[in-house]
């Protein structure tokens, strides 16, 4: 598909396993192990696609959103990875409409049929 | 993962430890680590120290400049040369090493230099693999959880038995819950099928009195409305509402059991010091109770249906004792006298119910014997006699066909062998009948001594007692004979009376 997809995640069995389902998938995969990296790479690479954690050191991942939704002019569909989905309430994630969520412990193999329903309604690849 | 640092930088890498040391032992370099703004990382080794004239505000300048310039920087300064190496982790630099030669001639100056490059790459290498290493053993925590978590959850697969009561399997769910996340205590609260009370199973410490469980489950599931219908609170002592139960409850998951209709017990989780609750807790402790809550009900399904057919059983048997008014509850007695005698032998509580059917359907054959024989008053013709002897037989055949009845039907078929061999329908002798044949035939024959019959009055239980040690090792089985004198025979005689039908003896 040519698509790019980031992963912000500062555990790294799970930036590994997610990179590794989605490159078999022939996804590419770009790999940010906080929010400040992931930000700096959403604004230089564009993908097409961010799968992030929330808790992270420094930026949240819904900090992260809100920052690359101030930069970009158009907003990246969102997959949050969370261990605290339980807890988000929907008050807070209604300012992100690109953003859904999934708790931990995930299936891999759901995490790439959302990520694929995802990068298909949101159309053709931008480059 | 630590969470404290604000800063963007990638957390800086674990220098090894004693790097620095065995990097002088073996080159003579002395090396030292320090953060991007020029501030010391890690304690030099002592003898570092004592390296040269070179000024602290030298080196720290030097590590700002390699930092800055995101390049390595060798400088010479009077009597030696001094070098930074940026170390980075991600394309940022997190690091910097620095390490210094005295020389004293230029021919020194260039070979120095070559052996800092050299040191400068086994250093960067050393922080590598440890990094490598820290990330492994990362990986190798999440999977050693993982793997804990599965394993927790194909358990429950092996204990969930419809023969253990519902309590046990909750102990050891609670249990395995316990070790597998963490929590100080687990909890399951099970609200009984009628609504009238409920039971709770505790594993760990409580952060409050068990005996305020009920409320607490009642509030929180109260307050449970969402689809996910798991509830994590990682800040209960923000809470008033949940204050007020207990100061020390601080953090809890909590998932619904759906037990009966209506009633919804609870499977909680409660307190992790130094680690909040997230979804892989509730996500494990909502599978345990969903595979919890359908074995449940499935046992409970099960022992419905088992009643069922005890009651139907119980049915068909007192079906036979209505033809005759002088047998009334006879199947019920022997049912119960063969339940106790198998308990005395040890047979173990499923061959006890097996034996209590076999009591209760010895005579179902019966059911097709004319009523004028069964009531007849006083001797019966050779004919009469023949009938009412095909009883075991019919009895087998309208029992087969059964699966489930397949243990009972041979006692049935067999309950007036003799063990000397000269009863009736086969003639088998004690190893050629079944157990259970033996155990209904003395049960049968009691009953028949100390009831009222046509053709004979009651016996006093003297006179039966002596009358079965006189057929013990002709008629009746010697052990089992030992196992029936070891009865409280008053006891079960005082049943009897005062529940002539013996219907409402139950099962258990």
């Amino acid at each position: 598909m040519g698509c790019r997809v980031l992963v912000a995640d500062d555990e790294a069995f799970i930036t590994t396993v997610v990179a590794r389902k989605l490159q078999n998938a022939g996804l590419e995969v770009l790999v940010a192990v906080d929010g400040q990296e992931a930000y700096e790479r959403a604004v230089a690479d564009r993908p097409d696609l961010l799968i992030t954690d929330l808790q992270m050191p420094g930026m949240s991942g819904l900090e992260l959103c809100a920052r690359i939704a101030a930069e970009l002019p158009e907003a990246i569909p969102t997959i949050l990875l969370t261990a605290k989905g339980f807890e988000l309430k929907q008050a807070d994630l209604a300012r992100f409409p690109a953003v859904q969520v999934m708790t931990k412990p995930f299936s891999p193999r759901e995490l790439l049929a959302r990520v694929q329903e995802a990068l298909a309604s949101a159309g053709s690849p931008r480059r | 993962m630590p969470v404290s640092e604000t800063t963007s930088r990638p957390a800086a890498p674990d220098v090894p430890e004693d790097l620095a040391g065995e990097v002088l032992r073996h080159t003579g370099v002395a090396v030292a680590f320090y953060r991007p703004d020029g501030v010391a990382a890690a304690e030099a080794p002592d003898d570092v120290g004592a390296a040269g004239p070179v000024s602290a505000e030298a080196v720290a300048r030097l590590v700002r400049e390699a930092a800055e310039a995101n390049a390595d920087r060798v400088e010479w300064m009077p009597g030696r040369v001094v070098a930074a190496w940026p170390i980075q982790r991600r394309g940022r630099t997190v690091l910097v090493a620095t390490a210094e030669v005295g020389v004293s001639s230029e021919a020194e100056d260039l070979l120095a230099r070559r052996l800092l490059a050299c040191v400068a790459d086994a250093v960067r290498a050393r922080i590598a693999e440890a990094d490598l290493g820290a990330q492994r053993d990362s990986i190798s925590a999440a999977l050693t959880q993982s793997f804990e978590e599965i394993s927790l959850l194909h358990n429950l697969g092996k204990v969930l038995r419809v023969t253990r009561p519902a309590k046990a399997l909750m102990e050891y769910v609670c249990a395995e819950l316990r070790e597998t996340t963490g929590a100080e205590a687990t909890m399951a609260y099970l609200p009984a099928a009628d609504g009238t009370g409920a039971e709770t199973v505790v594993s760990g410490q409580l952060p409050l009195p068990a005996s305020d469980l009920p409320r607490l489950v009642t509030h929180l599931l109260e307050g449970l409305c969402d689809a996910d219908g798991v509830l994590v609170n990682n800040h209960c002592q923000e809470d008033p509402a949940l204050g007020r139960f207990s100061i020390a409850l601080a953090r809890l998951v909590l998932v619904p059991l759906p037990l009966h209709e209506g009633a919804c017990g609870a499977l909680a989780a409660f307190n992790r010091p130094g680690e909040e609750f997230g979804s892989p807790d509730a996500k494990l402790i909502r599978s345990s109770a969903t595979a919890s809550a359908a074995f449940i009900e499935n046992r409970a399904l099960y022992h419905e249906l088992q009643q069922l057919m005890l009651d139907l059983v119980r049915a068909l048997a007192s079906s036979v004792d209505a033809k005759d008014p002088y047998t009334c509850g006879h199947s019920s007695r022997v049912a119960v006298t063969c339940r106790e005698i198998s308990r005395q032998l040890g047979l173990g509580e499923e061959r006890a119910e097996e034996a209590y059917m076999a009591g209760l359907l010895h005579d179902i054959g019966k059911i097709g014997t004319p009523e004028s024989i069964l009531r007849k008053e006083g001797r019966l013709l050779p004919e009469e006699r023949t009938i009412i002897e095909q009883h075991p037989v019919v009895g087998g055949r309208i029992l087969d066909g059964i699966r489930k009845l397949d243990a009972i039907r041979g006692a049935v078929v067999h309950h007036h062998e003799r063990v000397d061999g000269g009863g009736y329908p086969a003639g088998l002798s004690a190893d050629e009948s079944p157990l259970l044949a033996r155990i209904v035939g003395l049960a049968d024959a009691f009953d028949a001594m100390t009831s009222n019959r046509p053709y004979r009055l009651t016996m006093p239980l003297e006179d039966v007692l002596r009358e079965i040690e006189r057929c013990r090792g002709t008629q009746f089985d010697p052990e089992v004979v030992e196992a029936f004198f070891r009865l409280d025979l008053d006891r079960l005689m005082r049943l009897f009376i005062e529940q002539p039908a013996a219907g409402s003896l139950t099962a258990g």
